[in-house]
């Protein structure tokens, strides 16, 4: 049995839970209507930006909580 | 109260409003997708319709694609099999209405005059239309009635399969079949006189 020494950047790495859960988080202060569909809302924003050359899910997400009332 | 479903909705529209501000980006990268469809879609065609219509079918299915982007649902799935369905039925609709277009009517009835006033007063003859004509005539004396009344419907009147198989009672299928092996038997024949 090998003992492999871990890096101090894999351990930064490895110590992070829940930073997936913080991304996908909607933004403070948007319609609490538009809160409880944020989910369905950056599927939606992932699935137009997939048919754009450059990556513009942020960008929608934003405007939509912008523009929601 | 507002229900699930328009929130949704109301989330899709605001998205697709920002969406088709770039929706530039979408055609440049669907380009050779729309391209490779309008080629294949003009190998279908007549070699005279394929060689005049080809520019105007592209530019045909570009406006047909982004009139897609307007109204294409992403929960429904994804774009491209939308978008393919819709480009080859735009690509039809815009030759059937080039076909009983007023203006195409007249060039070519215009056409069709010089030709015969060329032929008779110059004593010179302009093969093309006057013989496509008779030799057409004379290739289809042996079709069966069904075979010529499919001909005639489909290429002449402008008849979509489905309506003309309600004329004569027969299938969609079937009425595609006749015509198909028609055309091909009228080809064979025009090449053999």
């Amino acid at each position: 049995m090998t003992i492999r020494k871990i890096e101090a950047n894999e351990l930064k790495k490895i110590g992070r839970p829940g930073l997936k859960a913080a991304e996908a988080a909607p933004p403070s202060g948007i319609a609490p209507v538009l809160r409880a569909s944020w989910n369905f809302a950056r599927d939606i924003a992932r699935r137009f930006s997939k048919e754009l050359i450059t990556d513009r899910t942020a960008k929608f997400l934003n405007d939509v909580a912008k523009r929601y009332e | 109260m507002t229900t699930r479903r328009e929130v949704e909705d109301r989330i899709v529209h605001l998205i697709r409003e920002q969406f088709l501000k770039y929706s530039d980006e979408t055609l440049e990268k669907y380009k050779n997708q729309i391209q490779s469809t309008v080629k294949w879609y003009v190998s279908t065609l007549p070699r005279h319709i394929a060689k005049s219509e080809a520019d105007d079918l592209e530019s045909e299915a570009k406006i047909a694609f982004i009139d897609c982007l307007k109204s294409w649902d992403p929960r429904k799935g994804d774009l491209w099999p939308y978008v393919s369905v819709r480009l080859k039925g735009s690509m039809q609709d815009y030759l059937r209405k080039r076909g009983s277009d007023p203006v195409a009517g007249l060039y070519e009835f215009i056409t069709s005059a010089a030709n015969v006033y060329m032929a008779f007063n110059r004593k010179e003859i302009v093969h093309e239309e006057i013989d496509k004509v008779l030799h057409i005539d004379s290739a289809i004396e042996d079709f069966s009635h069904k075979e010529k009344t499919v001909l005639e419907k489909y290429y002449k009147h402008d008849k979509t399969f489905k309506e003309i198989g309600k004329d004569i009672n027969l299938s969609e299928s079937q009425v595609s079949r006749i015509c198909k092996e028609a055309t091909l038997k009228l080809k064979k024949n025009l090449t053999e006189e």
